[in-house]
């Protein structure tokens, strides 16, 4: 005990250092743990903190304007947005038709699914990443909502007209076909989760890149039937879903590595969630590729770089995807 | 050092950085996004201004330790919860070191410091986050988002500096004067 002496202040640094090395070297969970079992306490202040914060950004972006900047362009993309994605659940409709018809004998067991079988938790941002290294956001709602890691997050399309019709209470399936992915929850306590947002350099996801048709500019795409491949026009009927990785760059977009330079893909494309879990069968807006360019190492490959649906540097209202019936992700 | 005011003062800080200190952030297309660390800010000024190396290395550690908790990634995975508190820790005793060589009135002094502070402890962070979750592909841009971080933080420090002095006496019990030798 002689040896331990006086608890100085040194001591105690000492002390405390070694306690945070070896806490480091732990494995993740136990960091995980501990950053969500103190979380709460920031979200208190941290709710009216983000309400400011959002404002100021706004009058930032419209400083020196009488008219909000970006209004016309905003409305010029949301168009061609919708008009994408009206082409892209007409595919996708028929997809699911056609499934339902091979399965129709068996729909009396199994039924075919009438809604989403996941309930959406709404919840607010109350923080940001202390850093600007990673892209995470801390939420209001925890383990007492059913959140857990690995749930998808999305932010609901706050235009009017998609409101308008919806209705005033729409589906839950409504909503998520027409919200755009936010990202995912990687850390949960019992009353905040911390959410991975898209665009950050951890976050990956198995996604579909839906070509947009555009009569103007027909584009010659490779398709491949069996073991022959031959170059035709692309339209509705040879418009198939293309599965890709796509990661966050750490920089506000989504980049996809290793997509096929014979699928022709061009900017202005939508990037969707692939919907192939079966907690989660349906596909999530992402964003839509603003630049393709070729892979020097390979010709055959190309890089795709997509800009988010959502603003997610502006988000503040969320909805968490929580899967009925369990408790992991979908 | 006064510990309850400055634990307050750290719960505020941590809460601004969070949320209405994001504003400060900017896009760099070829780095990616470069915020001030406001928590290097205050860390930096009590290593100026604390008489005694046990109370910098206590503070920075607290200091650093609160900003570990409120971030969840930017290495490609989720963070480790340490390496920023000994960072701060260790960046602290640096400008501990090295404020008897500067005159801490100048603004230039003051951006200096704070450079070495934010500069020590961001680089060393990067490596140590690399390091333990294994992800050596993102060294290299979050060691450029660091530098341009420290840059950023320096030329934010004296203005947050002003700020500081006025809640000094609520923080710290008997600053260092000038002229007087260190009490090691």
């Amino acid at each position: 005990m002689k040896a331990l002496g006086k608890l100085t202040k040194r001591r105690i640094v000492a002390g405390l250092m070694a306690l945070t090395t070896v806490f480091a070297l732990l494995p993740p969970n136990a960091s995980s743990w501990l950053r969500s079992s103190l979380s709460p306490l920031l979200a208190p202040l941290g709710d009216p903190g983000m309400y400011l914060a959002l404002a100021l950004r706004r009058q930032l972006s419209n400083l020196g304007t009488d008219i909000p900047v970006g209004d016309p362009a905003e409305l010029v993309q949301e168009a061609r947005y919708y008009k994408g994605m009206a082409a892209y659940w007409k595919l996708e409709s028929e997809r699911q038709q056609a499934q339902l018809d091979s399965v129709l004998g068996l729909a009396d067991i199994f039924g075919p699914a009438r809604a989403l079988p996941a309930a959406l938790v709404p919840a607010r941002v109350v923080g940001e990443d202390a850093l600007p290294y990673g892209r995470t956001s801390t939420v209001n709602v925890g383990a007492t909502h059913q959140v857990r890691r690995g749930q998808l997050v999305v932010v609901h399309n706050r235009s009017k007209a998609v409101q308008a019709l919806l209705g005033e209470k729409p589906s839950p399936l409504a909503v998520v076909t027409a919200s755009a992915l936010v990202g995912e929850v990687v850390e949960s306590s019992a009353f905040t989760a911390r959410v991975r947002l898209a665009t950050d350099r951890g976050f990956q996801t198995p996604a579909h890149v839906f070509r947009l048709i555009d009569p103007r500019q027909p584009r010659t795409v490779t398709i491949t039937t069996g073991q022959t491949a031959s170059r035709q026009t692309l339209n509705a009927s040879n418009n198939s879903l293309l599965p890709v990785m796509a990661h966050g760059d750490g920089e506000g977009g989504l980049v996809v590595e290793e997509a096929k330079a014979y699928d022709n893909i061009l900017p202005g494309d939508l990037l969707i969630t692939s919907g192939q879990s079966l907690l989660l069968p349906v596909g999530i807006p992402i964003g839509t590729v603003t630049d393709v360019r070729d892979d020097p190492g390979n010709p055959q490959r190309v890089r795709l770089k997509v800009r988010p649906i959502a603003d997610l540097s502006a988000v503040r209202e969320v909805l968490i995807v929580v899967p009925m019936g369990s408790g992991k992700g979908a | 050092m006064r510990w309850i005011p400055f634990a307050i003062l750290v719960y505020l800080v941590i809460q601004l950085q969070t949320t209405v200190g994001k504003v400060l952030t900017v896009q760099q297309t070829a780095i990616g996004p470069i915020g001030p660390d406001l928590a290097a800010i205050v860390a930096a000024f009590l290593a100026i201004h604390l008489r005694g190396a046990a109370d910098v290395g206590l503070a920075c550690w607290a200091l650093g330790l609160a900003v570990d908790l409120a971030t969840g990634s930017g290495v490609g995975a989720v963070t480790k919860v340490g390496p920023m508190a000994l960072t701060y820790g260790l960046a602290g005793m640096v400008v501990y070191r090295m404020r008897d060589a500067f005159f801490r009135e100048r603004i230039v002094s003051q951006a200096l410091l704070a450079l070495a502070f934010a500069g020590t402890a961001h680089l060393l962070w990067v490596f140590l986050q690399v390091m333990l979750v294994g992800q050596w592909r993102f060294w290299w841009g979050a060691t450029q988002q660091a530098v341009a971080l420290a840059v950023y933080t320096a030329l934010a420090a004296p203005l947050g500096y002003r700020l500081l002095e006025r809640v000094q006496r609520w923080v710290i019990l008997a600053p260092m004067g000038r002229g007087r030798r260190m009490r090691r």
